[in-house]
């Protein structure tokens, strides 16, 4: 199967004196939803930022659809088909609903409304929201934007931070639902997540990150089963459950 | 008093024109441009070179003394002006940038390109003041007991014109969603595909050719000299927080606000404390709305 996303040995950081990520390795192939696991401040988001282009890489490569991406500029990245949720701050809260999602599009505007269709499709709330600020709405309506933002690109990869987080358990879920829908009409996707449970369960494959290292990875049903992905991010539980 | 009125709204039309620019600089490159009021005198003396080029005065409107020379004239050193100020971003302001230069350091060379800019147009201009043409203004009586003077109505016309086009260009076009977004969120702007340098230049643009209108419209009714901008400089910062940092309108309002009651000081027979009645003002009405009128608290 043929990579999305390749990323070997990247070294990266926010200043040229402390490196975040000390050499990680990672592949998305065509289809998968890859979960990356790992403790607060292990380097997760940094290393979906430096994939997109917003953190200085000063060493290993990036490869995206066979192309080395490798330091290039986030708006062109995009434009190719790589689209990026942040984890906070992942919709224009003064910018309406309707505008945040047309801003997904803009670079390619004779899709514009086809997009609109699917989205709204995929998110039916969000039709009845369309004139509302963003800034106004729920923590869940507003997660709905983003994604639904992200996906009028038409992306080839989706990469999502935390897309749960701050999330009620069962909106959560709907989250998690709609990425198998989103996977399924053909997206690949990349997630990071806390919630490694409900991740790793819509997920193919994991990774797991700390200090900067990738600390292992498998089948999702591998690293759920892992006792040290247990003991770190399923929390006590999952053990008692598995004895 | 309906003069004082009519001439405090054409000062809120001139001070809002600059402080477009002053607010849009602020929200999308995140730095309080000192060098403004040299935008606005540059603007004027580049207007003034092309209708000394255009060899043809300034023309007249029926009762209104400036006509289409003094427009084209305009027209030209919009372009001219915001050129020179794409220069200057491209030679020093995005050198700053991607090297993530500080706010203050920003903010520092601001204000040395103010200092230089004035020394400039002093060299090429020379410091005395200067007008486009002999003017003296004529009120004519529009209502029983209603005198305004034909070109103040002309520049509150061409202001309001401007500031809806500027609405029409933010509310309506791919550019203006483009720039509101960049204003809120740069990161979550390129995320978008959106390239913000583009957008810089675009902001460079607007805020300079709507900042040459105000010192044309103020060299017209008062006269051309190299402080001509740095003056109004004070009062533009003053409508920018008035109105509230973040939003373009508000600068309108805060311009208004400041012109007004300025010459309503005069009106009282406060005129040598205009400035300060019109900062007095400012800092009440801080003090209830610290977020500015139209402004959003943080
Ligand atoms: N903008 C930044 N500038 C400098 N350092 C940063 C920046 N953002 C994050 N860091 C540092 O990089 C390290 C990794 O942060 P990162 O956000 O990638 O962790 P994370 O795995 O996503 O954690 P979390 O689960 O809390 O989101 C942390 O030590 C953090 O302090
Ligand atoms: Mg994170």
């Amino acid at each position: 199967m043929t990579a999305v996303l390749d990323v070997r040995d990247v070294v990266a950081g926010y200043t040229p004196t402390l490196q975040i990520l000390r050499g990680v390795s990672l592949e998305v192939r065509a289809g998968e939803i890859v979960t990356v696991l790992g403790p607060n401040g292990a380097g997760k988001s940094t290393l979906i930022k430096a994939v997109a282009g917003l953190v200085p890489i000063s060493a290993g490569d990036i490869r995206f659809l066979d192309r080395d991406i490798t330091g290039m500029r986030t708006h062109i990245l995009v434009r190719q088909g790589l689209s990026y949720v942040p984890q906070t701050e992942n919709v224009f809260a003064r910018l309406s609903v309707e505008e945040n999602l047309a801003l997904g599009a803009d670079f390619d505007r004779a899709a514009m409304e086809e997009r609109r269709g699917q989205v709204l499709d995929l998110f039916p709330d969000l039709a009845r929201l369309g004139h509302l600020a963003a800034g106004k709405l729920s923590g869940g309506q507003r997660q709905m934007v983003a994604v639904g933002r992200a996906l009028m690109s038409a992306p080839k990869l989706l990469m999502l931070d935390e897309p749960s987080a701050g999330l009620s358990p069962k909106l959560a879920q709907t989250v998690f639902t709609q990425l198998r829908r989103i996977r399924d009409a053909g997206v690949t996707i990349l997630i990071v997540e806390q919630n490694a449970r409900a991740a790793l369960a819509v997920s193919d494959r994991g990774y797991v990150l700390a200090e900067g290292r990738e600390r292992m990875h498998g089948s999702a049903a591998e690293l759920l089963d892992s006792p040290e992905v247990g003991a770190l991010y399923l929390g006590a539980k999952s053990r008692l459950a598995r004895k | 008093m309906m003069q004082y009125v009519a001439d405090g709204i054409v000062f809120a039309a001139i001070i809002s024109l600059g402080a477009i620019g002053l607010s849009m600089i602020y929200n999308i490159l995140r730095f309080a441009n000192f060098a403004q009021g040299e935008i606005v005198a540059a603007g004027a003396y580049f207007a003034l070179a092309f209708v000394a080029l255009l060899g043809a005065g300034v023309g007249a409107m029926g009762p209104v003394a400036f006509g289409w020379p003094l427009l084209v004239s305009m027209g030209f050193a919009m372009a001219a002006t915001s050129t020179m100020v794409l220069l200057v971003d491209w030679l020093l302001f995005r050198q700053l940038r991607d090297k993530n230069a500080s706010r203050i350091a920003l903010i520092m060379a601001a204000f040395g390109v103010s200092l230089m800019g004035r020394n400039i147009v002093t060299l090429a201009a020379g410091g005395d003041p200067i007008n486009y043409t002999f003017y003296i203004p004529r009120s004519i009586e529009l209502l029983p007991g209603l005198r305004l003077v034909p070109d103040d109505l002309a520049i509150i016309a061409i202001a309001a014109l401007s500031v809806l086009a500027l609405h029409l260009f933010l509310s309506r076009t791919t550019m203006g969603r483009w720039m509101r977004a960049t204003a809120e969120n740069p990161t979550l702007a390129r995320i978008n595909g959106i390239d913000t340098r583009v957008v810089i230049r675009w902001t460079w643009i607007i805020g300079a050719s709507l900042a040459t209108i105000a010192g044309t419209l103020q060299g017209h009714i008062v006269e051309l000299r190299p402080e001509m901008g740095f003056s109004l400089l004070l009062p533009m910062f003053a409508a920018l927080i008035l109105g509230g940092v973040g939003n373009v309108y508000g600068t309108v309002l805060g311009a208004i606000v400041v012109g007004v009651s300025q010459s309503l000081a005069v009106a009282i027979g406060l005129s040598a404390y205009r400035e300060a009645v019109a900062f007095m003002l400012m800092l009440a009405i801080l003090l209830v709305r610290p977020q500015g009128l139209l402004g959003e608290r943080e």
